[in-house]
């Protein structure tokens, strides 16, 4: 078998590696892109999920990528109480009904969940000028976000209760005044519409 | 129906050692203080006036924060993406044992730009007192004023090979490895500051050479203090990407109670301001604990 020459294989070595690497913007061109086609099933896991919380409040957070394992965290003041089951699991069911869960509304969410690949849903407190508040955090998982060489990133979308301030560039603001970004969860965060911002996060919660 | 009975008998334990850490008194005959008189010195400090050497630090914030933390100790949290848990984390000591001894140092350093803790003295450097106060989108962090002084002058006092190539603190440093502690420099803290007799196993890369590692901390658990030095990414699965296959200690916790729920453990532990309850099995409790500190009173 005739030999390839060391620059052909050079080259595409080199190819190789610039085709896996993908830039920040066409991660964000997905994201938008993304939530665009996908509105309406992430903003009924949005409201499924704040439809459940305030009755017990709890967050599901998806382990393996093939959507089969999640840990239901339940928290109270004090305490969180952290199970992992799989998605087909009877203990579950009997879980769900010890913490008097609406079982239905959960699987349902978990369902929708799944169907996403949103890995984490959960409510989450921020202090924007030392005020409590709070949003909808929602992580998505997708193998477009994932490249040879570039850690894995995770789609956040946060959902607010009132329509937020941003810069020019659609940057998050916790005021109109602000001058720095308003960061959540560690992140900076762009807009989708007045009440969603999403970021690109290397990790999911 | 037996399996729910038994998962109802382990959860008996959290629930008496939440009522006890909840209730309004702590009733510890070995504590050197009360929460109650650390209480009473704390309301005699209500005209408290604006310290010189905390600009950013209201003195009204910061007695509300620190009466806060003796009424709920277990509140206290070392805010989102810092490096503060080995902090919070020993904290538990001083709220538990000696809340008093705490707050008049807490109000000494405010007051005076400079305290002795134990065998410690602080006095910390212009940088860490302009920034104190103004730590945000650190979540309840950024409305504990008290918690960011203490914090930011344990990153700042103490130093361990993690932090040699970033010794100074500056604005920003709460977040990196300036902040961050390894196991023995966790260990020294807490031997400096406390009263305590500390005994620690384990390393910072290798899991600690325990036999039975869970006899060892059911033993342990009956007679003092017990923080574990864990790999948090897989403990609470933070992200699944390469970073998270390097199997080192990111997070430590105060382990309040384990008990045998069939062929698992039920974990009872403190962390991030709250207590958790967690079955894990007894392989995947030796595989995420790299250090194991039991402290008891001197």
């Amino acid at each position: 078998m005739a030999r390839l020459p060391l620059h052909i294989v050079l080259l595409l070595f080199v190819s190789c590696i610039l085709f896996s690497c993908r830039s920040m913007k066409d991660f964000s061109n997905f994201s938008t892109k993304f939530f665009n086609e996908n509105e309406e099933k992430l903003g009924k896991i949005q409201e499924q999920y704040k439809k459940l919380n305030p009755e017990r409040p709890f967050s599901i957070v998806f382990l393996d990528r093939q959507f089969n394992t999640f840990s239901l965290e339940i928290n109270s003041d004090t305490f969180r109480y952290i199970y992992k089951f799989l998605v087909n699991e009877p203990r579950l069911l009997d879980t769900l009904d010890k913490f008097r869960f609406n079982t239905i509304e959960v699987m349902n969410l978990i369902s929708s969940m799944r169907e996403m690949h949103c890995n984490w849903v959960n409510k989450l407190e921020y202090y924007p000028h030392k005020t409590r508040n709070h949003v909808i955090y929602l992580s998505i998982r997708n193998p477009n976000l994932r490249s040879f060489l570039k850690r894995e990133r995770y789609l956040s979308i946060i959902y607010f209760d009132e329509v937020q301030s941003h810069d020019a560039e659609g940057v998050l603001l916790h005021s109109p005044s602000d001058k720095d970004p308003g960061e959540i969860n560690g992140q900076v965060f762009w807009r989708l519409r007045d009440k969603v911002y999403y970021t690109l996060a290397s990790y999911f919660r | 129906m037996n399996r729910i009975h038994k998962r109802f008998r382990a959860l008996v334990p959290s629930i008496l050692i939440s009522v006890s850490l909840m209730g309004t008194e702590w009733t510890d005959s070995a504590a050197f203080s009360k929460r109650q008189e650390a209480l009473i010195y704390i309301s005699a400090m209500s005209s408290l006036p604006q310290s010189e050497f905390w600009p950013h630090v209201d003195p009204k914030e910061f007695t509300k924060d620190l009466e806060g933390d003796i009424r709920q100790p277990l509140r206290i949290y070392e805010g989102k993406v810092t490096n503060f848990c080995s902090y919070a984390a020993l904290t538990y000591i001083p709220f538990h044992y000696d809340p008093l001894g705490f707050v008049q140092f807490m109000f000494e350093l405010y007051k005076n730009g400079k305290a002795r803790l134990g065998k410690v003295n602080f006095e910390p450097g212009d940088e860490v007192r302009n920034v104190a106060g103004l730590l945000k989108n650190k979540g309840f962090l950024d409305i504990a004023p008290a918690n960011q002084v203490w914090f930011l002058c344990l990153a700042d006092r103490f130093k361990g090979y993690l932090n040699v190539f970033n010794k100074q603190f500056d604005p920003g440093d709460e977040n990196n490895l300036c902040a961050a502690t390894n196991f023995s420099k966790f260990n020294r803290m807490i031997r400096q500051l406390f009263p305590m007799k500390v005994k620690a196993k384990g390393f910072d890369f290798l899991r600690p050479a325990i036999k039975d590692m869970i006899l060892y901390l059911e033993e342990k658990l009956q007679t003092g203090t017990l923080f574990m030095y864990v790999n948090n990414r897989k403990l609470y699965k933070i992200k699944d990407n390469t970073a998270s296959r390097v199997d080192v200690p990111t997070h430590f916790l105060v382990l309040l109670s384990m008990t045998r729920v069939d062929n698992r453990y039920r974990l009872t532990y403190w962390d991030y301001g709250r207590i958790s309850v967690q079955e894990l099995s007894a392989s995947f409790i030796r595989k995420i604990t790299f250090g194991v500190t039991h402290c008891t009173l001197r």
